[in-house]
This record gives structure tokens, C-alpha cells and sequence, in this order.
């Protein structure tokens, strides 16, 4: 979607003529990141996304010319850097372009996302997470309130994303069936485009489950895996006990190539040695090229999880687990999810923007996943009967919707504020303002990622130090 | 300048990834998604695909 950035703020080169513009006064972008490796260095801006590859003969120009000198033979390299936006006008200020897409995208009207519990009934029995093994599903009162809200929530013409999560929702395929059909009308009715993923433990995802999920236009599946077997099935069991990998990872290889699914791979101190073996088993079942693996930090976001502090990595350590995880997978051809290098982006969760909301199995409004069971005391209210939101909670709102990346001084002086926005306010307000727990992990692996992602770019992966066995899988 | 000069130049600076267009930018995770319980991960934003 395009808001028309480009003809309202026409900054850059696009707003004088290119002889005027190689004249004008430049400054070295804020955001401009340089790594080293033998006989290349990579240059990345993070705020325009562009990405280069530079001999390192020619690096010593490169720093020259933004140090501001001039001369002849810096010229092509003077417009080299400022059509890729390493060099920007003088008067341009980097942190307002930031600070424009983001309120753009917070509080325009661009379309409508909502994360839908139909239950937060689970078949599992996790020692960490919250569950309500006595929850009920979203009642068909509830049901109508929600699609009235969805019908009256959604712009014309604008499009309409839903995560159905829980709970696990392969508990309630019935509600996720129904609540589509009538989102999809109301699409349907205002020419609005739709796209649906669904958040699943994977155990229940059969023949008739991927049938429902075909009548409900879910695209995307993501599936939670505690690292290898052994580990997985010690943390993630029924509520007896009883293991649960090879029942998913059978239900995985049965679906993989029809929908898109998405393997999150949690890691934490007990598992992460044995993160390759799961690379492992997914190559053996010939699954590596048929889904996309992402890693994921665990960490004591809430207060279910807070009795699993110890067994937290902290962000810089995962960092550099997750790095090192990256290389591995990427190396062995796996297809790799997830946001360690991404596009410039204008925020980091929706949860801060107004047309972005929570819904629980009781029709209560919250703005963040990590809020579910606790809907009287962080949620922002419920849907009334004419599909209208009840607030009931204006501090929360507030809290969620006041969040501003750029009121925080290591957000404002961190380079990789353009790709990051400001990371999860969740995490960070959870933890007592300090940035670290929601940071993107890019802050703590700049180089090796943008060393990674050049490498990949250019069909020139080093292995380096591997993953099995690789120290900083091992042991931090 | 001479044009073979230019042309060493340009060559030693490879574009891997052009800066993006204004109005090309991602704006289009609706209403600014792109995380929760996804994390821009189902719906896929990697760029190590």
C-alpha cells in the first residue's frame, strides 16, 4: 500500500535535478552501518534499505567522501552514495522521515487487524504458558459481536488481516469456520483484500482440521517446536504427559505444501545445544526446503511465565544464539522466517496502532497477546452488541497507543531504529523500561547479520563456525 | 572524469539491495502489524527466505 509518501515528502534526490542535487550540501546518514570482512565490506542503510557491496579498495574512498571531502575521482562514488541514500541533504532530518511513516501508520485508517482467540482452551499442558483447560469457546453472542465489530471496523477498500490464535484454536476449527465466512462476506462487500494466519500447536492438524482451514482462507500456519525431541516433548506434552513431537512433525509433513507454515523454533538455555539436532530431523523428514524454521526467544514476558526467568537467555545472548542458528540453517538451505535483517518498516507491533486489536473468547478488547487471561486488568474494554468497542479502560488504551519509540533515548540513538521502531513496548514496559528485553536482536548482532545476509545475497556462504557444536550455541 | 574511471568506480561499489522508493515502503502491514503472536514471522517478512 502506498500513502503518497513520495509526493508529500519529496526529500531526497526525487525533488531537484540530478545536477543540482551532486552540487547540493550533503551529510552522512545516521543510519549508514559498514562490516568488514577480508577483501569485502558491506554497507547497509538502515533507513533506506539499501545494501552494498564495496571492494575494499575502494572503502577508504567511501569513508573520504562521507567525511565530506571532493575531488574528481570521488564523484562517481559521491552519487553512488547519495542515490543509495548513505549521504542525504543537509537539511533532511532523518528521525522526523521515521517519526512520519510511523504516526502514518499507527493512526491512518489503512485497514484492520485483529488477533482472535476463539478459545484460550488448550490441548496441552505446558509447564510455562498460561492455559485454561476449562475455558469455553467463543459463544455464537459473541461470535455476532465480533463479526458486527468487524464489518464496522474495517475500511472501504482496505485490507484485513486476522491471526486466529488461543488457547489453541484447532480447539474451536467450528467458531474459526464460522467468524471467516463472515469476515469474508463483509471483504467481499467492501472490496477489501484478506489475508488469514492461524497459530497452532500443530498436534490436531489433520485431514478434517486442514479441510476448515480451505473454507476459512488461512494462508499461513505458524507451529511452536521447543528445539529437538528430546527437549520438545519434555516441555510441550498433553496434559498427562505424553509426548507430542512426532505427532506434529507427521502433521507438518502432511501439510507443509499447501499452506505456508512457519516453524518456530523457541530457544532457550536448556535447548539451544540441541537446536541442531532439529535442523537435523527436519532435513531427514525432507522438510527444509517445504517451510519456513524462524527462531524464537523465550522470555518471562508475563506473569505465566515468570516462574521461567532462569531459563531465559538475556536479548544479547540470544542474539548471538539465534546468529549463529541463522548461519547454520541458512548454510544447510533452509528457508528462514522471521525478522533478523528486515525491510525499513514503520513500526514494530500493531499493538500500538489504532486499527489493531486483541480479541478473546469473550469478545474483550486487550491490545497484546500477552495480556490473554488477564482481560479485566489489561484490557481496554469489550464489543458491545452493535459491534461497537466498549472502552472501559482508557489507561490502557493510553498506554498502548501513547507509546513513542522516540521519546526513548537508546531507541533515538540506536542505527537500527529504522528497521526496529522501537522493538515490543510489551517486553519493555513489562521490564521496567529497560529497552534491551524488546529489542530487535539486529542491535546485538549488527555485523554477523549483515555479514550473513550479504553473503546469502550474493550466493557466497562462509559455514565459519558451524552450528553443531558452535560455542555460541553451546554456551554463551 | 574519464568513463573508464567512472566505470571502476561504480563497479567497485555493487548494489546488492537498491535503496527502496518512498512510496514503496511498507506500509502495507495494514494497521501496523507485522508482530504480535506472528512476529512477522507467519506472515512471512524474512529476508532470508
Amino acid at each position: 500500500m502506498s500513502v503518497g509518501l513520495s509526493s508529500k515528502f519529496n526529500i531526497l534526490e526525487a525533488s531537484m535535478p540530478e545536477s543540482a542535487s551532486v552540487a547540493a550540501s550533503y551529510k552522512p546518514s545516521r543510519y549508514n552501518h559498514f562490516v568488514e570482512r577480508g577483501d569485502t565490506v558491506w554497507g547497509v542503510n538502515f533507513l533506506s534499505g539499501s545494501f552494498l557491496r564495496i571492494t575494499a579498495n575502494q572503502y577508504p574512498k567511501v569513508l573520504r567522501v562521507l567525511d565530506g571531502e571532493r575531488g574528481e575521482d570521488l564523484e562517481a562514488t559521491r552519487r553512488h552514495l547519495i542515490r543509495q541514500r548513505f549521504l542525504v541533504p543537509q537539511g533532511f532530518n532523518e528521525m522526523n522521515l521515521l517519526k512520519t511513516k510511523n504516526r502514518i501508520t499507527r493512526f491512518g485508517n489503512h485497514g484492520l487487524t485483529l488477533i482472535v482467540a476463539p478459545t484460550l482452551r488448550c490441548n496441552f499442558g505446558c509447564e510455562y504458558c498460561y492455559v485454561d483447560l476449562n475455558a469455553n469457546k467463543m459463544k455464537p453472542e459473541a461470535r455476532l459481536r465480533l463479526a458486527r465489530f468487524f464489518d464496522h471496523k474495517l475500511p472501504e477498500g482496505k485490507p484485513a488481516e486476522i491471526v486466529w490464535t488461543g488457547g489453541d484454536p484447532s480447539l474451536a476449527m467450528d467458531v474459526v469456520e464460522d467468524l471467516s465466512q463472515r469476515f469474508l462476506e463483509s471483504c467481499e462487500r467492501k472490496n477489501s483484500s484478506y489475508l488469514a494466519s492461524l497459530i497452532t500447536n500443530g498436534y490436531l492438524l489433520h485431514d478434517q482440521m486442514r479441510e476448515r482451514l480451505r473454507q476459512s482462507q488461512v494462508k499461513n500456519i505458524q507451529i511452536s517446536i521447543d528445539g529437538s525431541k528430546e527437549f520438545h516433548d519434555k516441555s510441550r506434552y498433553l496434559p498427562k504427559g505424553e509426548p507430542t513431537y512426532d505427532r506434529i512433525m507427521d502433521n507438518v509433513e502432511a501439510t507443509c505444501d499447501e499452506f505456508r507454515i512457519f516453524l518456530r523454533v523457541n530457544v532457550d538455555v536448556k535447548n539451544r545445544a540441541a537446536i541442531p539436532d532439529l535442523l537435523d530431523d527436519l532435513e531427514r523428514r525432507g522438510l527444509k526446503e517445504r517451510l519456513y524454521v524462524y527462531f524464537a526467544h523465550v522470555d518471562d514476558v508475563n506473569v505465566n511465565s515468570s516462574g521461567y526467568h532462569e531459563f531465559c537467555l538475556t536479548a544479547p545472548e540470544y542474539a548471538k544464539v539465534e546468529t549463529a542458528l541463522v548461519r547454520d540453517a541458512v548454510t544447510r538451505g533452509f528457508k528462514i522466517g522471521g525478522r533478523q535483517y528486515t525491510k525499513p518498516a514503520s513500526t514494530f507491533c500493531g499493538a500500538n496502532s489504532t486499527n489493531y486489536f486483541v480479541v478473546d473468547s469473550k469478545a474483550n478488547l486487550l491490545k497484546c497477546y500477552l495480556d490473554f487471561g488477564q482481560a479485566d486488568t489489561e484490557g481496554i474494554g469489550h464489543i458491545g452488541d452493535d459491534g461497537h468497542e466498549v472502552v472501559t479502560n482508557q489507561y490502557n488504551l493510553m498506554k498502548w497507543l501513547g507509546w513513542d519509540p522516540f521519546e526513548i533515548t537508546e531507541c533515538r540513538d540506536c542505527k537500527v531504529l529504522p528497521m526496529c521502531m522501537g522493538g515490543c513496548s510489551h517486553n519493555i514496559m513489562t521490564n521496567g523500561m529497560q529497552v534491551e528485553a524488546g529489542c530487535l536482536k539486529l542491535r546485538f548482532s549488527m555485523d554477523e547479520i549483515v555479514s550473513l545476509y550479504g553473503e546469502t545475497k550474493t550466493g557466497n556462504l562462509q559455514r565459519t563456525s558451524g552450528c553443531s557444536g558452535c560455542a555460541a550455541v553451546a554456551g554463551v | 572524469m574519464s568513463e573508464e574511471l567512472k566505470k571502476n568506480q561504480e563497479e567497485e561499489i555493487e548494489v546488492i539491495e537498491g535503496a527502496c522508493d518512498l512510496e514503496d515502503e511498507d506500509l502495507e502491514d495494514v494497521a501496523g502489524g507485522g508482530c504480535g503472536p506472528g512476529s512477522g514471522c507467519c506472515s512471512g517478512k524474512s529476508a532470508f527466505e
